[in-house]
């Protein structure tokens, strides 16, 4: 480097006495010109960071939106990477590479794609990150896994869910989380399961959703599955998640529109304002069922109280799933103890996809040194594309992990809860998880406490 | 020969050889970032380059011909999105992309300047915004553009890299707007410099004088306009090639690119040629530095950076009314500027 | 097909929220009529009056609406420090830097509260929020309808206030001739501080009443400052009355249309509007021609 540098200066420095010389440039001019390459070289020299990476520590680059309005989620999301990573290096590390810790290095999206892209650019070429996580808005991982493409770096996505990711055909992308085709396709099974239950009551349906991607992807399923099933769609309403600031139109035209059951995919601002205008308007549709995002929040099921009680979402994970899964007892006990806080979705699910990057590095280990990044990288990739995980490793109810020629988990699943009147979330379907049966139809809003 | 006599002249007057010096420098700095791998700087000279060039568009309006827009980022994000359709539906390589797209930014712009260039001032201003935020909201809804979702282009393969402009990092970027931002100079100068540039600066003085000695106020701001819009969709072209992603969120956003571009203008200084230049390079680097030093370190104070650009801009608008450049001049760094032929603000 | 009784729900519904529209329409045009000043920052001195009522109503249990005094004169003290700083800088400079340092004021509230608050989005929870009265098939929710009444009774007070008291009328002098208010005797640059303030005040009024029923959050204002420029241009500025009327036309047709047309178009179709009407008729139904 210093080599590289010296002779940048010379050659710089004789170039530019020749300059005067033959132009007789002012002495002041040429002292100007000296100064600024000077100063351009001593901040780059300054900002240089160390040498490569020892196989002590093997770093993981994550970019998730830890500023701005998501800022709560990615909070949630990065208490449970730390929880799971904390746990693989207690448990002795990356066992293949000797012991090595795995090390976190965070990058804040703030929520845009742009920055996002510039921040995964910054883990991957001057931190040097083996392996890239996150980043939970669609848009967001769209360039940060375009990124991670195109410099071969893979990356682990657990929790983003338009099925656009993995309709790419990348290489480098890997995605534990089932997507919003394979929700909605299992919304149509609890909603048919439902009316097999209680007597075909739900015939005409209404959709609310917030307008960015993930919203809309998710409508567009639904409107698919369910037509296809032979459900009438009678409104489809969507509204900007940034900017709403009042629901009462939207919510008197879904009233107007007299659904059985209400789909809604909101996040979490929005979702207490639908709960609330609904209860405000006296909008009483026999059943609503959300697909998580801004259900599943602690901060939504505080601040909205007992007017959330009997609303289905959608889920991918549930607190009392510890009592059909034991292993997920157990982590949960223990994080509860950490945090305070049971895990919920988003942090069972960053939790999972931790321990798998993990199983691929003890993979990769095997055939690759993190000294020559490249090969490590593709080490790293390959040991995901080939792996296979049984169920019964995992916390989630799923069937294990195993992912496709598209980089997507099929082996992945969801549930549906209902939030009782303890003001939790019980599991109700499918049948093998559910802890509680569901109350259907919603009692009406006058008829409650 | 010619070229050499130019380049021989040039250097023999003041402002050349500070022009030369930047050239150099603004020439070598992305070598030096690639080879240091400094991603962080390498994106904030990108963007301080695209900020350039389209504050330089914007101020045609403003400076200029005294119409004030907070709406550039309809140019910027028409540009952007034609750009970024062009090379995905149709597979057209983003060289002529990107110009395609400012023409298509441009007509637009004349477009909307038939109904809105009726409006003075403060009008003017509400309904650039207004039409920003119509673009943004028609662009969700609209499926052909891909609506909420955006427009992805896909990798290419290796020998497709030339023909899709699509590098790893801002380094081969910041020499394509580089190459604009002086393409840009090259039509500009001799625009403002010409009678036109003079006409429009009797429209923004007094439209009605202007107009009582037969010059015809609308017919110039189309002019202005045109041009404006072109370059500001050119700079919205560069935007699609760098991050190979576009959605109306990002495009269209009134802070993070309309008033952006109004900042670094005013910042710089919109009675001078340069002026949105100069701003650009001082207002994008100190709103990055504020972003990833002291609002990801602590983000329960987002927000805080774009409170800081309200600070700068309150500054400017109460302390510096003209801008960096202004402040410069009447401070006595600079020549005196007859020779550049710019009409001087009393 | 939609019922008569959603569209008559609708129209009530728009009437009590048009009356908030209206306190923030009209402080806005007391700003522009007595200033010529847009003060692009006014949905944002809104905000504030919400956030006062949130903080008091949390850390100290105040009643909403009493809180009400409350936020009118902070923000009215406010109102005067930015007058004072900044609009007295600008009245006489070139358009230019008004409108900058006065979207520069937009942005410093806006995201100085973000930032000393947190972006997220919070709501106060009165123990009469659930009550809902029934008229038929029109369900009315209190809140809703005590901000009504207490929108009408500052539009009136400050009507009365305009008309009677010396200040009042002293306002309306220098509105109508800045020059000839000076001569006699009147101090126009006290006046301009007065305008500012109670013009942000009654737009904090506002707020205040909002957050009894809706979630406030940092960001709040700009959809209300569209709104109230909108309201302002159809009722012209200058005219309270005018700007009050408007406020609730508004708040009716941005609530009926919304049952036929799809809401996320409703912002489309209020930018629109905004722009045919400065277009086709900028003073406005009810303005008078100032100046």
């Amino acid at each position: 480097m210093e080599r590289y540098i010296c002779k940048a200066a010379d050659t710089i420095r004789s170039k530019v006495v020749a300059l005067v010389r033959r132009r007789g440039l002012s002495k002041s001019l040429l002292a100007a010109i000296v100064v600024i390459v000077v100063i351009i070289v001593a901040a780059a020299v300054l900002m240089m960071q160390g040498g490569g990476g020892a196989v002590k520590e093997v770093k993981v680059g994550v970019v998730l939106p830890l500023s701005g309005k998501l800022a709560e989620t990615g909070a949630d999301l990065k208490r449970g990477l730390e929880f799971a990573v904390e746990e693989i290096n207690k448990a002795g590390g990356i066992k293949s590479l000797g012991g090595a810790k795995i090390v976190l290095v965070f990058g804040d999206s703030a929520g845009k794609p742009e920055t996002g892209a510039a921040e995964a650019e910054r883990l991957i070429t001057e931190e040097k990150v083996v392996a890239m996580l996150g980043s939970y808005q669609s848009a967001v991982t769209k360039t940060v896994s375009e990124v991670c493409e195109r410099y071969h770096v893979p990356m682990l996505n657990p929790e983003s869910t338009s099925p656009t990711l993995t309709a790419r055909g990348y290489k480098w992308f890997f995605r534990t989380t089932p997507h919003d085709e394979m929700f909605a396709k299992q919304h149509v099974d609890f909603v048919n399961w439902l009316n097999k239950k209680y007597g075909n009551q739900i015939k005409k349906i209404a959709i609310i959703h917030e307008d960015t991607e993930w919203g809309t992807a998710t409508a567009k399923a639904w409107q698919k599955y369910f037509s296809e099933a032979g459900y009438q769609i009678v409104k489809v309403v969507s509204y900007h998640a940034a900017t709403i600031t009042s629901m009462d139109s939207e919510i008197d035209t879904l009233k107007a529109a007299n659904p059985d059951l209400v789909l809604v995919a909101s996040y979490v601002q929005d979702a207490i304002l639908f709960v609330q205008t609904a209860k405000q308007r006296d909008f009483n549709p026999k059943a609503i069922l959300a697909q998580d995002a801004g259900f599943i929040n602690p901060s939504y099921v505080k601040q909205v109280g007992k007017d959330g009680f009997y609303i289905f979402s959608r889920e991918v994970f549930n607190w009392d799933l510890g009592q059909k899964i034991p292993k997920l007892k157990e982590v949960n006990d223990r994080y509860k103890a950490k945090y305070g806080v049971d895990l919920n979705g988003n942090s069972a699910r960053d939790y999972t996809g931790a321990w798998v990057l993990y199983y691929a590095l003890e993979e990769a280990g095997k055939k690759a040194s993190p000294a020559n990044l490249e090969e490590f990288r593709k080490a790293i990739r390959d040991a995901l594309a080939s792996l296979n995980i049984p169920g019964d490793k995992l916390i989630m109810p799923w069937k294990g992990v195993k992912f496709d020629s598209n980089g997507q988990n099929t082996l992945g699943q969801g549930i549906v809860v209902q939030m009782m009147d303890d003001g939790k979330y019980h599991t109700v379907f499918p049948e093998e998880f559910a802890t509680a049966e569901p109350v259907f139809p919603m009692p009406k809003w006058s008829e409650r406490g | 020969m010619g070229m050499l006599q130019f380049i021989k002249e040039g250097l023999r007057d003041r402002n050349g050889q500070y022009f030369a010096i930047v050239a150099a420098v603004m020439l070598v700095a992305p070598l030096i970032f690639w080879k240091l791998d400094l991603p962080f700087a390498a994106n904030a000279m990108l963007l301080c380059l695209m900020f350039s060039i389209m504050a330089m568009a914007w101020n045609l309006l403003e400076g200029y011909t005294g119409q004030l827009s907070f709406g550039h980022a309809v140019f910027f994000g028409v540009g952007a999105y034609t750009t970024m359709i062009l090379m995905l539906y149709y597979r057209v390589t983003p060289w002529v992309g990107i110009f395609v797209g400012g023409l298509v930014a441009a007509l637009v712009g004349l477009a909307l300047g038939v109904p809105l260039f009726r409006l003075r001032s403060h009008w003017f201003a509400l309904a650039t915004i207004a039409v920003g935020e119509i673009f943004k909201l028609i662009f969700i809804s609209w499926d052909y553009v891909g609506g909420s979702a955006g427009l992805q282009s896909p990798i290419v393969p290796e020998e497709q890299k030339l023909y899709y402009l699509q590098y790893a990092g801002s380094y081969v970027y910041i020499y394509l707007a580089l190459g604009l931002l002086g393409l840009e100079l090259l039509i500009m100068y001799p625009l403002v410099k010409s009678r036109i540039g003079y006409y429009l600066q009797a429209i923004r003085e007094d439209e009605d004088a202007a107009m009582s000695l037969g010059i015809n106020p609308f017919k110039y701001k189309m002019v202005a306009m045109f041009f404006s819009a072109l370059f500001t969709g050119i700079g919205g072209g560069i935007y699609t090639v760098r991050f190979r992603f576009v959605d109306p969120f990002a495009v269209f956003d009134l802070i993070s690119v309309s008033v952006y571009i109004t900042i670094a203008g005013i910042l710089g200084g919109i009675y001078s040629f340069i002026g949105p230049i100069v701003g650009s390079f001082v207002f994008v680097p100190i709103s990055e530095y504020v972003r990833v030093y002291i609002v990801s370190r602590f983000p329960r104070f987002y927000g805080l950076h774009v409170f800081v650009l309200g600070v700068i801009l309150l500054a400017i608008s109460l302390l510096a009314p003209e801008g960096i450049m202004g402040w410069l001049e009447k401070k006595g760094y600079l020549r005196k500027r007859e020779e550049t032929g710019e009409v001087r603000k009393e | 097909m939609i019922g008569l009784d959603y569209v008559a729900n609708a129209v009530v519904s728009g009437i009590l929220i048009g009356s908030v529209y209206s306190l923030v329409g009209m402080g806005l045009a007391l700003i522009w009529g007595i200033m010529d000043v847009i003060n692009f920052a006014q949905g944002d001195y809104m905000m504030l009056g919400a956030f006062v009522t949130y903080w008091a109503f949390t850390l100290a249990g105040v009643d909403p609406l009493l809180s009400v005094p409350l936020s009118f004169l902070v923000t009215f003290a406010l109102g005067v420090l930015t007058q004072r700083v900044v609009i007295e800088r600008v009245l006489d400079a070139p358009m230019v830097s008004q409108i900058t340092a006065t979207f520069a004021v937009l942005l410093m509230i806006r995201y100085g509260a973000e930032a000393a608050f947190g972006p997220y989005t919070k709501r106060i929870y009165v123990t009469y929020a659930d009550v809902i009265y029934r008229f038929g098939t029109i369900s009315l929710q209190l809140p809703r309808l005590i901000a009504f009444f207490v929108s009408l009774g500052v539009a009136v007070a400050f009507y009365v206030f305009l008309k009677t008291t010396y200040t009042g009328v002293a306002l309306r002098a220098v509105s109508q001739n800045r020059m000839a208010a000076y001569l006699m005797g009147i101090n126009v640059r006290k006046m301009y501080w007065i305008a500012f303030g109670i013009g942000v005040g009654i737009s904090a009024v506002g707020g205040t009443l909002v957050a009894t029923f809706l979630p406030i959050h940092p960001e709040m204002g700009g959809f209300y400052a569209l709104i109230a420029f909108i309201v302002v241009v159809f009722g012209g500025f200058g005219s309270v009355f005018g700007a009050y009327i408007s406020g609730i036309i508004i708040g009716v047709t941005e609530s009926v249309s919304a049952l036929f047309i799809s809401p996320s178009l409703k912002d489309v179709v209020a930018f629109l509007l905004f722009i045919a009407i400065i277009l086709v008729k900028p003073t406005g139904l009810f303005g008078t021609e100032q100046r």
